[in-house]
């Protein structure tokens, strides 16, 4: 079992005899609810009474009667759930009588993390003592002048949450602690470089974020000296060139996020594919774009399992339509789950989509913006992609009424938004057994 | 089993169809319930292995002798490659028999108490039912028409699991 990842896997195991059912019941030690499909908590704690992680998915949207409330999960997580470490809560309506509920209950002083993700941030708090801490205050990032004294004890500290240098203030005598790995810096400049180059070695998470997303400085030569990064996140200046030296220098990279909407374009995405076989997971935000880009990233990124592109420009771009492109892409990324596409018009057209039923073999999200001519390419789609859990639309011309008779017929489909001017369409799945409510 | 020219100390085992096999203790002491057996000098005479046939114990003494010859990691830190990525090969192609004969060599390993053979062969399992439908799996391990869930527990059981996914 430990050897299993796979939800899917997991969940093929449990039918496969009585024996391998009780184990996988009694060993499973991670489960993500979709509390849409299942309205009766009690049934979780009966199937999976070990779970160590527990991640609880709503539905978000504007729709009150969509909405889910999570008293009731957290009063079955109090009573039921005694190995629980790690709580995750996305798109449901939580209130401090559920935050009270839970930091009263004796089993939660084993509570490790627990985070509420919406479209403000993330709260992480860290063992009993600071949960109040942490729910009265703002996740804006601390001025690290004042975090000066509290790193001087924090020695063992790997992870410094988010930070930023203030020019009014003084430095005398600061420095990060001795361990720090993850390093979160808001509107860094290269003038607090001293403090941050003797840790470049040892960092393997950078986050690198501004208030003016069109004027960041150039940190090519920060980037450069951090050849264990796996994790970097970054707003930057430099287009091209800050690819071709990421794609150089950090070849441990697994997950990269670059807005580098400035000047980046297939050019510098081609370096960076050639450089960073590791990659994982990838968000690029770039100006242009090119068949062969893509086709490179089939080439070279063999365990990209997220992807996500976005066109920052809408015309003047030449090679389109992008279909062979993504073809290649998909024949190469055999490991893609998520895949978001966010294109220009005719950036792909109907025989695209037919590829990306055709060749995603084990896509479970996917998200087109600009994508596609006529309902003809949502019929291909719809034929294809076994695994999909989760689609999302956003401009693309497809009739309202076409895409609720076609995209269920993917099987696997628990999911449909399609995002409109005025109010957007969310969709479950017409035909699922909804389980009876308590 | 050929015996090297070695003047080491030799262990000697006896599988369940009475074969016995001549071995190094330096071999033997891969097996963690041996080398408890040896520091308790209760491993003087044959040990038998009473569950054990001949065909698991020659594989089993096969990847002990593999094991016991590499250069361990905790011994040099910079050991080279090559002797890693040659042990990595070894195992894979350890790893490629039939069903069978791995359950038959894990149940073994975890009898001797073997941990890195009871993790390959673990893996090796894992590896050939991930991304399998339930039915393929059945065939795959060879499960007994008794074992299986009766259709109403297959039908709820299938139920829950469209709720929990990743």
């Amino acid at each position: 079992m430990p050897y299993i990842h796979d939800g899917d896997d997991h969940n093929s195991i449990s039918l496969v005899s009585r024996k391998l059912h009780e184990l996988d019941r009694i060993t499973r030690k991670q489960v993500t609810v979709h509390v849409h499909y299942l309205r009766n908590p009690s049934r979780l704690s009966q199937r999976f009474p070990n779970i160590e992680s527990l991640t609880l998915i709503g539905l978000l949207s504007e729709f009150y009667e969509l909405q889910f409330r999570i008293s009731q999960w957290i009063r079955e997580l109090t009573v039921s759930f005694k190995s629980l470490k790690e709580l995750v809560i996305h798109d449901m309506c939580v209130d401090d009588e559920d935050l009270e509920l839970l930091g009263k209950h004796v089993y939660c002083n084993q509570l490790r993390i627990f985070c509420f993700e919406d479209y403000h941030g993330e709260v992480d708090i860290y063992g009993n003592r600071l949960h109040e801490l942490a729910l009265h205050n703002k996740i804006s990032p601390c001025r690290l002048s004042k975090l000066g004294d509290a790193f001087r004890h924090a020695v063992n500290l790997e992870d410094s949450g988010w930070a930023c240098f203030d020019e009014d203030d003084e430095y005398v005598d600061f420095n990060f602690p001795p361990n720090l790995r993850c390093l979160g810096l808001y509107n860094l400049s290269a003038t607090s470089y001293p403090f941050v180059l003797p840790l470049v070695t040892q960092l393997t998470e950078l986050n690198l974020q501004f208030p003016y997303p069109f004027d960041p400085e150039c940190h090519c030569f920060l980037i450069e000296r951090c050849p264990n990064l796996e994790v970097l996140h970054t707003e930057e200046s430099c287009g091209d060139r800050g690819l071709q030296v990421i794609g150089q220098f950090c070849k441990k990279l697994s997950k990269l996020t670059y807005c580098g909407y400035v000047r980046a374009t297939h050019v510098g995405l081609i370096a960076l594919a050639e450089g960073c076989l590791n990659l994982e997971n990838l968000d690029v935000t770039l100006l242009n774009i090119s068949n062969e880009a893509l086709e490179c990233i089939g080439t070279h990124l063999k365990n990209l399992g997220d992807f996500r592109i976005t066109l920052f420009k809408v015309d003047g771009i030449k090679d389109l339509p992008l279909d062979n492109g993504i073809r290649a892409l998909l024949n190469g990324c055999n490991k893609l789950e998520k895949l978001d596409i966010r294109l220009c018009s005719g950036g792909l057209t109907d025989i695209g989509l037919g590829y990306i039923g055709k060749y995603s073999h084990n896509l479970k999200y996917l998200f087109l913006k600009n994508i596609g001519e006529s309902d003809a390419g949502l019929v291909e789609l719809s034929k294809g992609c076994p695994k999909l859990r989760k689609l999302e639309m956003r401009s693309c011309p497809f009739n309202k009424q076409s895409i609720a008779a076609y995209v269920f017929n993917i099987r696997s489909l628990r999911y449909l938004r399609v995002f409109y001017e005025f109010g957007d369409l969310v969709s479950t799945r017409p035909d699922f057994g909804v389980s009876p409510t308590v | 089993m050929s015996t090297s020219s070695s003047s080491s100390k030799k262990i000697v085992l006896k599988s369940a169809d009475n074969e016995t096999f001549e071995i190094d203790e330096i071999v033997a002491l891969e097996s963690q319930a041996i080398k408890n057996m040896i520091e308790d000098e209760c491993a003087d005479n044959v040990i038998p292995l009473g569950n054990i046939d001949s065909k698991t114990l020659s594989k089993i003494i096969e990847y002990c002798k593999k094991h016991a010859e590499s250069p361990k990691k905790d011994d040099n830190a910079d050991i080279d490659e090559k002797a890693v990525e040659d042990l990595k090969s070894f195992d894979a192609e350890f790893a490629k028999v039939d069903m069978p004969l791995i359950q038959d060599i894990l149940m073994a390993a975890n009898f001797l108490n073997i941990d890195n053979l009871i993790g390959l062969m673990c893996r090796t399992i894992a590896d050939r039912i991930k991304g399998k439908t339930p039915e393929e799996i059945r065939k795959i391990l060879n499960i007994n028409k008794n074992d299986l869930l009766s259709p109403e527990q297959e039908a709820k059981a299938r139920e829950e699991n469209s709720w929990a996914f990743d």
